[in-house]
């Protein structure tokens, strides 16, 4: 059995949070959710449409015993993540909050600086903060320090499916970083699952590569299945290669002398 | 929690069986890591079955390592001793108030001559080294030498007795860009029985300066053990694990690790469980691996055929052509030395050998602030 | 009078509560938030809160969403 996960004092033994959106219909998500063995999902939070009936996603998920992570998608700056948070934090009654900010609506990069401005004041107001930025190690490391519960830096552009591209500045952050690291958008295959736990990620977030899968349910379950087995080849200790000697003359005498 | 609350939760003893338990298999494991080595993998790197079968590639993985961070550069820097005034009493200094000799503390006059002499030599990075003298050299005594060295230091260091988080960051306005406070021992009962009297012997105050240096957001910190006080292996393993307790909290500060080993000095102290050269290599190598990142220095406190063999292996600070009295520079043999220089030969011997391992000595190493501190 | 509903007009009876305004509405207040005038506006408080000529009043509720 592996380590739970802790985030914001809560034990988790699923390490795979599941983005709910792009799912055909609310019983496909519901199954997907079910075969991904999930027990974090994200939402988001809309002006409500009476025009049609609503499709309620909260209430499957909750008998799942899913912990409902609201998002802030669709703010533009600081002030309008700081308002979805306040509004989340009273249709849901939780304190939890992923503090997404991104001012162009192409591409959805998250802004450095006002998802900072944003975490700093929900941490101030009590919330459970985890910040979806760029994989910048400057960056989680200024969140940790205003107190968020987790960073969630991206792989790749979201829904690009193009796995770990910022590879070499996720290991940094997942060096330095004392608060958990979610590996973020990008995700496209199980694969880039597990080798986000194999570098140590606490965590990572899928919804794409889920939902738009040919078969979604049976695609949650093979992330199901990467998630546990990188985890665990994380706990195991990896064995890595070895760099070979190189000898020269001098040197080499004197460290044969101090084997003596 | 501070590193000394961390370090007093355990019973440092118990690094050195940790350390000799150590097995070829554990040092595999630990030479086969990129990165993110533990304690654990850190006391297998100085255990003897890592110094027996693994030595060699230890310091080719170490000299890999320092050339890929630093380049084929090494630093210098020279000591200036403003005074051998000291009210503490530690049984393996010369300058311990149990040792009649002239005391002296330089004047701004002196300062000046010993900055005129050390810049023709050559250097640009000064390091200010004082006795503990609060009242004779304290902060108002500092905060006239400062603004003075700084006219001739690029990079400025200091290793004078432990400040407070609000004086440190006052000197860091006056220009200081780095601070050396070795513990000695992490060992609370050998701290006790070396540090006889003076306010060194506040063992917690001394091991939460590099704590102070963080929050004062200092440049540079420095850190180590002298070895040979106690069982080296409890206070390297002690230095391994500050090392990690200030990269976890400290993350903006460079770190740099120093090994000094016990000298005769002045007073007829002899060391107690010495260093021999191979295991002082395999520290150096061990460090390395531990932390690619380190500031590794060496004195002239050992030989020179010696120092010219280990500071290819991971070293990348030197000094050359120093003197551990005050005044030394300008007016040679007035005063006690702190201790015996060892490697004797002049700054253009030094970067000649340097040179010879391939090696560009460094004598400007800038100060890293872009702005007039505020 | 006149009221703005997420960002539509809309003609209301005089003397109406907000809670009675989402009844109406068929919103529930299980999952959903509301604001006034962009001030979040508790749920304990709806009953008593009346509205005003010209106000906007903008509701929220959950989606799915990544």
């Amino acid at each position: 059995m592996s380590e739970p996960l802790v985030l914001a004092g809560q034990e988790f033994f699923s390490r795979l949070i599941i983005g709910t959106g792009k799912f055909a219909s609310a019983d496909a998500l519901r199954k997907a959710a079910q075969a991904s063995g999930a027990q974090m999902a994200t939402l988001a939070i809309k002006r409500v449409d009476t025009r049609f009936g609503r499709d309620d996603i909260v209430q499957p998920l909750k008998d799942l015993g899913i912990t409902l992570m609201p998002n802030t998608s669709g703010a533009r700056d600081a002030r309008e993540a700081v308002f979805a948070a306040k509004l989340s934090r009273e249709a849901l009654g939780t304190d939890w909050i992923k503090v997404e900010v991104h001012p162009d609506q192409k591409y959805l990069l998250p802004d450095p600086v006002e998802t900072y401005l944003a975490c700093k004041e929900l941490v101030k107001e009590g919330f459970k903060v985890f910040a979806y930025c760029m994989a910048d190690p400057c960056l989680c490391k200024a969140l940790e320090e205003v107190g968020v519960a987790a960073v969630m830096p991206l792989g790749a552009p979201i829904g690009s499916a193009k796995g770990l591209e910022t590879l070499p500045f996720l290991k940094i952050i997942l060096k330095e970083c004392h608060v958990p690291v979610v590996v973020d958008a990008g995700i496209g295959s199980p694969a880039d699952a597990a080798k986000s736990f194999e570098l140590g990620a606490s965590a990572v977030m899928v919804n794409t590569a889920i939902a738009a899968a040919r078969d979604p349910i049976a695609m949650a379950k093979a992330f199901n299945l990467a998630c546990a087995a990188g985890r665990e080849a994380y706990e195991a200790g990896l064995a890595a290669t070895v760099e070979t000697a190189s000898a020269t003359s001098p040197m080499e005498q004197f460290l044969s002398e101090a084997m003596q | 929690m501070s590193f000394f609350d961390e370090i007093s939760a355990i019973n440092v003893d118990e690094f050195a069986p940790l350390v000799e338990s150590r097995t070829d298999a554990d040092v595999e494991r630990a030479l086969a890591k990129e990165d993110g080595l533990t304690l654990h993998d850190f006391a297998a790197l100085i255990s003897e079955s890592a110094r027996v079968h693994y030595l060699k590639e230890m310091a080719y993985r170490s000299m890999n390592l320092t050339r890929r961070r630093f380049g084929r550069t090494v630093s210098m820097y020279l000591p200036l001793y403003l005074t051998n005034l000291c009210s503490n009493r530690c049984a393996y200094c010369g300058f311990s108030t149990a040792n009649k000799f002239p005391r002296t503390v330089l004047t701004m006059q002196e300062i000046e001559e010993e900055c005129q002499a050390i810049n023709k030599l050559g250097y640009e990075n000064i390091l200010l080294v004082s006795g503990e003298n609060e009242r004779r050299a304290g902060m108002p005594y500092f905060r006239e030498v400062l603004p003075l060295v700084k006219k001739y230091a690029a990079f400025l260091q200091m290793e004078v007795q432990p400040l407070g988080t609000e004086d440190y960051a006052e000197l860091k306005t006056l220009g200081l860009d780095a601070v050396s406070v070795y513990q000695e021992t992490y060992h609370p009962g050998c701290y006790k029985q070396n540090h006889l009297a003076g306010k060194k012997m506040d063992m917690r105050w001394r091991m939460e300066t590099p704590d102070r240096l963080g929050q004062a957001g200092i440049d540079k910190v420095g850190i180590g053990a002298l070895l040979g006080l106690y069982d080296w292996k409890v206070d390297v393993m002690a230095v391994a694990m500050h090392v990690l307790y200030m990269r976890k909290h400290y993350w903006k500060t460079r770190l740099s690790v120093s090994f000094p080993r016990l000298r005769p000095a002045a007073g007829g102290f002899q060391p107690h469980t010495p260093v021999n050269d191979s295991k002082l290599i395999q520290l150096i190598c061990a460090f390395r691996i531990f932390d690619h990142e380190l500031d590794l220095t060496i004195s002239t406190r050992e030989r020179a055929d010696f120092r010219d063999m280990i500071i290819p292996l991971g070293i990348t600070a030197v000094s050359a052509g120093s003197s551990t009295e005050p005044g030394g520079y300008a007016h040679k043999g007035k005063y006690l030395e702190q201790w015996t220089v060892n490697d004797d030969r002049s700054v253009d011997e030094v970067v000649a050998a340097l040179h010879k391992n391939n090696l560009e000595a460094v004598f400007h190493d800038a100060s890293t602030t872009y702005f007039k501190a505020v | 009078m006149q009221i703005k509903f997420n960002g539509k007009l809309q003609e209301i009876s005089n003397e109406m509560s907000l809670q009675q305004f989402l009844t109406e509405r068929g919103i529930p207040a299980d999952g959903t938030a509301c604001a006034v005038n962009e001030e979040i506006v508790a749920k304990a408080g709806w009953a008593d809160f009346m509205l005003q000529d010209g106000m906007q009043v903008d509701v929220f509720s959950l989606v799915a969403g990544g």
